[in-house]
């Protein structure tokens, strides 16, 4: 389920034109009790390595 | 000669990004636009990369912070910290992006580095946050991002991805890296370190 916009209309990801999110403003999103919990489960799991990450940190960059 | 590039580093108002140009017209908008003006506002982290030869931006980020929060939280004196944790602290990333002439050179990749590494370092010393996402709404971008570690979250949106602190925080301590070694981060420690700083927990 998506996620939906707070009483005052911010959402990153459904924005309108002219919107704060559309000019990049710090804001809260308020989310459906059945995806906020979904996300803090996901955000609760053990951290595990991640080879994918493990290429971006270890990349060398251009500046380097 | 090869390219002489600076690492990235916060945007100043003398960086020129009149002449900025990334293939999407929405992004080089917003650039021109609110990149400043937010960066001077301190609403958002944003980050550039100078060609040092000709002072002309060759990629940039832009980290917004967002608070996600339960719907119905009521109010937040009765929450408590076993019901779990009421909201979520949370970096945006809002844009991303590559000038054309320096495409396909691994600037994409060392901005992604500096935002993991950017989170390593908030986590310990600045305002921690369990994740951080992104908005992919095109098929390539998507990809770039999946290459990149990121994974869809629909519980953010249909086109989110996310990467968790917590595996890149623990990717970090294998890799034993150096911005990182002897640090070790918890997503439950930084939750409850956000909730105590707020003064919701007890």
């Amino acid at each position: 389920m998506p996620a939906t916009a707070d009483p005052a209309g911010n959402h990153p990801l459904q924005a309108e034109p002219g919107t704060a999110a559309q000019q990049l403003h710090p804001e809260r999103v308020v989310l459906p009790a059945e995806d906020f919990d979904a996300l803090v489960s996901r955000l609760e799991q053990p951290g595990r390595y991640d080879p994918r990450v493990a290429r971006v940190l270890s990349r060398k960059a251009p500046w380097d | 000669m090869g390219l002489r590039l600076s690492p990235p580093q916060p945007l100043q108002p003398h960086h020129d990004l009149t002449g900025f140009r990334c293939g999407d017209r929405s992004i080089e908008r917003w650039i021109k636009r609110h990149a400043h003006s937010n960066a001077e506002n301190w609403l958002n982290r944003i980050c550039v990369v100078i060609d040092q030869d000709t002072q002309q931006v060759a990629g940039i980020y832009a980290l917004t912070f967002k608070q996600l929060e339960r719907e119905a939280l009521g109010s937040l004196r009765s929450v408590r910290l076993k019901d779990g944790p009421p909201l979520v602290p949370a970096y945006f990333i809002g844009q991303f992006a590559v000038a054309t002439a320096y495409q396909n050179q691994g600037v994409a990749g060392g901005l992604v580095r500096d935002i993991f590494r950017f989170l390593l370092e908030q986590a310990e010393n600045g305002i921690p946050a369990p994740l951080v996402y992104l908005d992919a709404s095109q098929e390539q971008a998507a990809s770039f991002w999946r290459y990149m570690g990121f994974d869809p979250c629909p519980e953010l949106g249909e086109n989110a991805m996310v990467k968790e602190l917590n595996k890149i925080a623990e990717t970090a301590e294998v890799l034993d890296h150096p911005d990182t070694r002897g640090k070790r981060v918890r997503m439950t420690t930084t939750l409850k370190w956000v909730l105590y700083r707020r003064g919701l927990r007890r």
